[in-house]
């Protein structure tokens, strides 16, 4: 019995050998071609699991189809593990696509591999969260800085510049970083305001509900919170525990369910990115750069929206406009 | 000739079956390069497997002594924190802060060791709280903070002559030919797979069976932990939340290349030939059109399909 | 006699190159015990595991009936040590109430009932890692007179049961006779099987040698036919003895107090006792294997263990015959080469039926098994032996051959410390005999005023 299974597992292993060198060969045999190809360009959200990237998709879909000549592959980490969306990264310098557009979960650790792509021909442009100190051609997402500075300006308004805040941030992403040092220099102009604790949620809207109401319970009388991301406002219920009447809520990003939180008074102002810009704009700068056009400075800051209730409906009829690719 | 089916043997024969398909399957349609069959690819393929495999060395030994380890992904962050903070912040020279980073795997395998065969402890419970302690000791090394290596680190390192990218899948495949040779030579290795295989009959044979698995968790250890350090160089990155759940994929590969969880059966070649199945998979993905969303779920059947084929070709007619 | 609850032709098994059954005709008919006879390695077990249906015929048909209930109880008596013995006998026939909740209560009376007719001790409630190995055949066998079977298979039942449990399941084997059960037994126990059994069928190297009446046959008939030669039942010559190499002095172990004893040079002491007398504990404690609760225990030289039960304390069935014969290995590096030839020649010197060095452990019959185990031991070439049921379901020939070893390594100068349930086998080879009953010590026999009646008197109570 062991004899004959024996015979047939090496019976196997040629053939699989024989296969391999078919393969080989097939691969070896090909010429190219010299017809006009189709423009691959691989995008690289942090995360597929975040619901903010699903609009640069869909700009970056109807930008591929407008120009024509353009495919989108669209890859990224199924958790926010950098090391695995630096594999991915590297199998698309591997795969030679004809343009890289990604956020970056941690730009120092993506530089060098960058930098790789750059040297290989490759353009790369950043969006949403950078990679400073690599060769990439362009960055393009809103200028977190004053993003930051704009979170800070607002909550100050609300508390009449007095009172005590909390910040919800998560360590690691650049352009998270750079958002809270923006508020944390406009706080710091406030003398009267004070940050009691800087939470990190890690990137995950399950913790951001818990250290929202474990920190009702150890601060009770806090003023405010400062959120640089949107963690709080993608779900339902992670501010809930919060007494809206007391304290005032600023955070990031205008997608759903954020305006209905704003409009039930939940949160009081939202920083909003152009999502669909992240897409759209990658594109045609992938495009132009391939064209021979380098923009003259890396920074294509977007510019915001900062939304409160009162010109919520007219902000929302906006990004109707914006799907609708107007 | 005769063949016994030897754990492992299967595992390759999946890999090259595996490579051979998606070589086909991703050919360039159009004339140009390929794109999966090249070698740069192989090298990345080869660089990113070793994440896993390297602790899939010392699972395979773990699993074959009739153990089970939880702890190797977190020993690998805290072994690339540690590295990285005494290379970054204590300024000491690389070799210095890597050997302390590789004698921490020491100190969690000594510990699990300690709680495994002194207090009785069930590999699993006590692993776990291996890797609770490992991964809290990480956060509380770096505060949240990452250690940056690279600053330190000119583009073009290439210690002993070998660029820094080709470190990991070197590492990995020197190992795993040292450990092939002590399960398959040594006497050691006959010891812990009749200790997995019947502890009691291997005790009253006269086989030290407190000894052997202080040797496979201590081992398994220290292997987490030169992934860590290697990580964390070739990377650049001390991180302290590297490598969350990678204890997974570790078994899994262990397991894939012929380890069974019910102990005395195990192939340290097998389980790196099974990290490399896991990341031939995982580049091929990437490859192959359509969102990644379906990754996690293929890769979860393709452990099942894997682990049923080998079930079925290992038994014998009965 | 009824018509033939099963009828095998042409029976043939195949586990790679070794054929354990070739061209097998039997027939069991209602209301008979058929008991099947034969040497090591004859192919009596694998009989019974194809007519339980746990292995495949290679070739030849097995004719019963769908509607016949089989009920077997193999030679192992290794069970899943955290069930309980109730369970063990309802395992697959749970009793039940409507929502499938387990009736627990009824199933522990019904299961007290059948221990209590197999004459078990042990309550329906203990779990079976617990258990002696006497008490786990008898909950098997509980469970096998439980189902009320139309075939019963029993592979070696007595070779862990005492005099008295044995002769309890006699009485059961002849009530289940008389309503027309089909018996298949098999034993290495002539003297049994003739006593209990209408036909006796004897297999030798796979193939049926004959069946006969059990009236017109005897031990010596049966033994020729099983062996294909003739062969003399062993004496204990005499020996002298020398240096002390094992003194136990009022030792105490979890269910023994008081032992004292010693083994000469020379010298083979035997440890009589029913289950539960705790000698396995005794042999493990000298070993190093076991605490020790009081008592001091002085070793001149170091002593080497054999372990009972096989299956679960001796062999590591993961790997092969010749890494359970060098294990511990000795120094650092494996010599593959060397092993093969030695394992070669221990092969040789104890016969150990096998097709080759590297056999896996399950392709051996139960007494090469044990002929292996013996030789790791022997290996240390010992000079103090301690040995516990070594031949525990081994078959007249190998049972010969290794009380012709015991003898030798004591005229050797070996010390021995033989913990045994077989009484002839105490008596043939020991010097001295020890009496365990309930953890003390209830007398110290000298063999030339040991008889069996007196043995087993003093170990039950009885006398």
């Amino acid at each position: 019995m062991i004899l004959d299974y024996g015979l047939r597992i090496a019976d196997c292993e040629r053939a699989a050998g024989a296969l391999v060198l078919a393969a080989v060969l097939a691969g070896g045999c090909s010429k190219s071609s010299d017809q006009p190809h189709t423009l691959r360009f691989a995008f690289i959200p942090k995360a597929v699991h975040i619901p903010v990237f699903n609009y640069a998709r869909i700009g970056a879909e109807r930008a591929a189809k407008q120009m024509g000549g353009v495919e989108i592959i669209w890859r990224g980490p199924e958790s926010t593990d950098e090391i695995r969306q630096k594999e991915l990264l590297e199998s698309f310098i591997a795969q030679h696509v004809d343009g890289i557009a990604i956020s970056c979960l941690n730009g120092d650790l993506l530089t060098d591999a960058i930098d790789r792509a750059v040297d290989a021909g490759i353009p790369v442009v950043t969006w949403d969260s950078d990679a400073p100190g690599s060769k990439r051609q362009a960055f393009y997402g809103v200028n977190d800085i004053e993003a930051g500075r704009a979170l800070g300006d607002g909550l100050a308004k609300l508390l009449n510049n007095r009172g005590r805040v909390a910040i919800i941030t998560s360590l690691g992403a650049d352009n998270l970083q750079k958002r809270l040092d923006g508020a944390k220099d406009v706080l710091k102009t406030y003398p009267d305001i004070q940050i009691v604790e800087v939470f990190d949620v890690r990137d995950d809207a399950v913790r951001v509900a818990e250290v929202i109401a474990s920190a009702a319970q150890r601060y009770p009388d806090l003023d405010g919170w400062l959120s640089v991301g949107g963690w709080p406002v993608f779900v339902r219920n992670a501010l809930d525990p919060v007494d809206s009447a007391r304290t005032k809520v600023v955070a990031f990003d205008t997608i759903p369910p954020a305006p209905d939180l704003l409009r039930a008074g939940k949160v009081q102002l939202l920083v909003g990115q152009k999502y669909f810009g992240w897409g759209e704009e990658s594109v045609k700068l992938l495009k132009r750069i391939i064209g021979g056009e380098r923009p003259t400075q890396p920074y294509q800051y977007s510019g915001m929206d900062v939304v409160t209730r009162d010109n919520l409906d007219a902000y929302l009829q906006q990004w109707q406009r914006w799907e609708r690719g107007q | 000739m005769k063949w016994r089916l030897v754990p492992g043997w299967s595992a390759a024969l999946i890999l090259v079956t595996e490579f051979t398909f998606f070589a086909l399957l991703l050919a360039p349609r159009s004339g140009g390069p390929h794109t999966f069959a090249n070698a740069a690819n192989v090298a990345l393929i080869l660089k990113y497997s070793s994440i896993y495999g390297i602790g899939a060395i010392g699972a395979a030994m773990v699993i074959g002594a009739g153990g089970i380890d939880l702890a190797p992904g977190a020993v690998i962050a805290l072994a690339s924190v540690l590295t990285g903070h005494l290379f970054i912040i204590e300024g000491w020279p690389l070799w210095a802060a890597c050997s302390l980073g590789l004698a921490i795997g020491f100190v969690t395998g000594g510990l699990a060791a300690l709680l495994i065969v002194g207090a009785r402890l069930p590999p699993f419970i006590a692993t776990l709280g291996v890797m609770g302690i490992a991964r809290g000791a990480a956060f509380l090394i770096t505060e949240g903070r990452f250690y940056d290596l690279s600053q330190r680190l000119p583009a073009g390192t290439a210690p002993l002559g070998l660029p820094l990218s080709a470190w990991p899948g070197a590492v990995m495949l020197v190992f795993a030919a040292v450990f092939q040779f002590v399960m398959v030579r040594t006497a050691v290795g006959r010891h812990i797979l009749a200790t997995g295989g019947n502890e009691v009959a291997a005790r009253y044979a006269g086989v030290h069976v407190g000894r052997v698995k202080a040797f496979v968790y201590i081992t398994g250890g220290a292997l987490a932990a030169l992934s860590g350090v290697v990580l964390g160089v070739v990377q650049g990155q001390g991180k302290a939340d590297l490598a969350t759940g990678y204890e997974l994929d570790i078994i899994a590969a262990a397991v894939v290349g012929g380890a069974s969880l019910s102990g005395g059966r195990a192939s340290v070649v097998g389980a790196v030939i099974g990290s490399l199945i896991f990341g031939v998979l995982r580049n091929a993905l990437a490859q192959i059109p359509g969102g990644t969303f379906a990754d996690r779920f293929i890769l979860g059947v393709a452990v099942l399909v894997i682990v049923v084929m080998d079930r079925m070709a290992t038994r014998e007619a009965t | 006699m009824s018509p033939a609850l099963l009828a095998t032709r042409r029976l043939t098994v195949r586990y790679g190159a070794t054929a354990a059954l070739r061209g097998v005709d039997l027939d069991i008919h209602g209301g008979e015990v058929h008991a099947v006879v034969g040497e090591n390695g004859a192919g009596k077990s694998t009989l019974l595991r194809v007519i339980a249906g746990a292995v495949l015929p290679s070739a030849g048909v097995v004719h019963m009936r769908a509607d016949v209930r089989v009920a077997w109880v193999p030679q192992e008596t290794i069970l899943p040590p955290d069930l309980t013995a109730a369970a063990w006998v309802f395992l697959g026939r749970e009793l039940h109430g409507r929502l499938g909740v387990l009736r627990e209560r009824a199933m522990q009376d019904g299961a007290a009932s059948a221990l209590r007719t197999i004459g078990c001790s042990a309550s329906p409630n203990a779990r079976l890692g617990t258990l002696a190995v006497t008490q786990r055949k008898q909950v098997q066998l509980a469970r096998a007179l439980h189902v009320e079977p139309d075939l019963l298979l029993l592979d070696e039942p007595t070779a862990v049961l005492g005099d008295s449990e044995a002769a309890r399941l006699f009485a059961q084997v002849r009530t289940l006779k008389q309503r027309g059960t089909g018996i298949c037994y098999v034993s290495h126990r002539l003297d049994e099987v003739l006593a209990i059994a209408d036909r006796v069928t004897v297999l030798r190297d796979g193939e049926r040698v004959s069946t006969s009446p059990a009236s017109v046959v005897d031990v010596g008939t049966l033994v020729q036919q099983m062996v294909g030669r003739d062969v003399q039942p062993r004496h204990r010559s005499d020996r002298s003895t020398g240096a002390l190499f094992l003194q136990l002095s009022d030792v105490a172990t979890a269910h023994v107090r008081g032992l004292s004893l010693g083994v000469r040079s020379g010298e083979v002491v035997g440890l009589a006792g029913l289950v539960g007398a705790g000698r396995s504990e005794v042999l493990e404690a000298i070993a190093g294997l076991r605490p020790l609760r009081a008592g001091r225990i002085a070793c001149a030289v170091p002593p080497v263990f054999v372990p009972e039960d096989r299956g679960s304390k001796g062999l590591v069935s993961t790997l092969g015959l010749r890494e359970n014969l060098f294990l511990p290995a000795e120094g650092w590096f494996l010599h593959r080469r060397r092993e093969h030839r030695d394992a070669a020649r221990w092969i040789e010197r104890l016969s150990i039926r096998t097709h080759g060095a590297d056999a896996a452990i399950e392709s051996l019959s139960g007494g090469n098994q044990q002929k292996l185990l013996l030789a790791r031991a022997l290996r240390h070439e010992p000079r103090l032996l301690l040995l516990d049921e070594p031949t525990a379901g081994v078959d007249v020939a190998a049972k010969a051959e290794i009380h012709d070893l015991i003898a030798q390594l004591a005229a050797g100068g070996a010390g021995i410390l033989l913990a045994s349930s077989d009484l002839p086998e105490l008596l043939a080879l020991c010097d001295h005999i020890v009496a365990l009953r309930e953890g003390t010590v209830v007398g110290t026999l000298a063999a030339v005023d040991a008889s069996e009646q007196r043995v087993a008197g003093l170990i039950t109570g009885a006398a």
